[in-house]
């Protein structure tokens, strides 16, 4: 609803949260130009607004005040030899025996392909060992390669294009994020190199495949996976 | 002066970025320098735990290394937050589908967001006023710190990652809506929606006056 001075206080207030975007908003110099003169005008008359933009404005300098944390390590990519393969993020979660890994396209299609795969992980695997790995004790062999670099390999350049996932610049057909969880975000997210839920877990063999792992780092990067975001306007 | 320093700056980082895609790693590892301080803030203040936040910024920069090539935008800093954020909510998927296992390995460590309960208990100090800074150095107190954080925690994965990026971070309206892939009337929305949920969490004694205005100006923080 446009506002405009000539407009009551009761429909300046009619929607509450209406009213609280469009202070919000103001407070980020993002409320269009001729709304904005239109809700000064009202500011200067409503202590109710007044409040409620303060609140908005402390809140804010309160996480701007939050300090730098310090990162628990460094996160530089090392300039010679492969590049290790971090532990999935999710490692840190202890799976129950026999759990399902939810459908994601990627590890499916990476699970179908079988022995390419596995072979091409197992041999990034071993070079991680060798590496000794960037997370320490963290990275243990038996930690499941992520999906988001084997299938890269394996899935081959018709199963992306068969895949059909959502360019990213679509914003209409994300699920909307009004998710019943709390925390949990309900759209798919695509367009992104995502770091996934691991697949599940390749046996690692001793030694690895430099030769190969290189293969991968290669053929993974040419294949320009189509799971980058910057394939769309960006 | 300033957007010529801001233009010289950006073609640096052209220059960086195509000889990082060149499959240069030193080029790249400035840009890691350069950018990971927010990419682990970011990851941190949205999981709430340091070390799964590290796997996941060092996995995002390993896969921005990789995919590079596909990088075709204006602003690199949004690609590779929109890369971390993924990497986030991916593991917030995760854990819904198996949230007791979860829980368990949450407790476990130590680690993992607060129980509504943290928040409920009154016992927080009335962070929008005075005391909450520290008069020495003008810096937040410890415990003020660690209230924001938590309540960080307790908003739903969108507003999280919508204030964070806004608030914390700093970008414009225009660069959130890039790395979260809506729309920015979107944006605004979950920006507005978090702001008024923490500051409703973080007032826990109602000493604002604002908070007894609250009522008539209180809508769904839902979404």
């Amino acid at each position: 609803m446009h506002l405009d001075p000539n407009h009551s206080r009761a429909d300046w207030h009619a929607n509450h949260e209406a009213q609280r975007e469009r202070l919000s908003a103001w407070l980020d110099g993002a409320l269009p130009a001729e709304e904005r003169a239109a809700l000064e005008a009202h500011l200067a008359t409503c202590a109710a607004c007044q409040r409620e933009l303060d609140g908005l404005r402390q809140v804010r300098a309160l996480l701007r005040a939050l300090p730098d944390p310090t990162p628990p390590r460094p996160f530089l990519l090392p300039l010679d030899g492969e590049l290790a393969m971090p532990a999935p993020p999710t490692s840190h979660i202890a799976r129950p025996a026999g759990m399902r890994v939810a459908p994601r396209r990627w590890p499916r299609r990476a699970q179908r392909l079988g022995g390419l795969a596995a072979a091409l992980g197992l041999a990034l695997l071993g070079t991680s060992a060798l590496l000794g790995g960037h997370h320490g004790a963290d990275s243990a062999a038996t930690t499941a390669m992520s999906s988001s670099y084997a299938p890269a390999v394996g899935a081959g350049a018709s199963t992306v294009t068969a895949d059909a996932r959502v360019p990213a610049d679509s914003g209409q057909q994300h699920a909307p994020a009004g998710a019943p969880a709390p925390t949990p975000a309900s759209r798919t997210v695509d367009g992104a190199p995502t770091v996934s839920e691991a697949a599940p877990p390749f046996v690692p063999l001793a030694g690895g495949g430099l030769l190969a792992g290189g293969l991968i780092l290669l053929v993974g990067g040419s294949l320009a996976d189509r799971r980058a975001p910057g394939h769309t306007t960006d | 002066m300033r957007d010529d320093a801001q233009a010289s700056e950006q073609t640096e980082e052209r220059e960086l970025i195509t000889r990082s895609q060149g499959g240069d790693r030193a080029a790249f590892n400035a840009l890691v320098t350069r950018y990971q301080g927010a990419a682990y803030a970011l990851a941190l203040r949205m999981l709430g735990e340091p070390e799964t936040a590290a796997d996941v910024t060092q996995e995002a920069f390993l896969s921005a290394f990789r995919h590079l090539g596909a990088f075709r935008g204006a602003s690199f800093r949004a690609w590779l937050l929109r890369i971390v954020s993924n990497g986030c909510l991916d593991i917030f998927r995760a854990r819904a589908r198996h949230p007791t296992t979860s829980l368990d390995a949450l407790t476990e460590a130590g680690e993992g967001p607060p129980t509504g309960g943290l928040l409920d208990d009154g016992r927080l100090p009335a962070l929008l006023s005075d005391a909450a800074w520290d008069p020495e150095r003008a810096a937040l107190r410890r415990e003020t710190i660690a209230s924001i954080e938590a309540a960080l925690l307790c908003l739903p994965a969108e507003q999280r990652l919508a204030v964070i990026l806004s608030d914390v971070q700093g970008l414009p309206y225009e660069e959130i809506a890039r790395v979260m892939e809506t729309p920015i009337g979107t944006v605004k929305s979950r920006i507005a929606r978090a702001r008024a949920h923490l500051r409703a969490l973080l007032d826990a004694r109602g000493e604002l006056s604002a908070s007894r205005e609250r009522h008539s100006m209180g809508g769904d923080d839902e979404k």
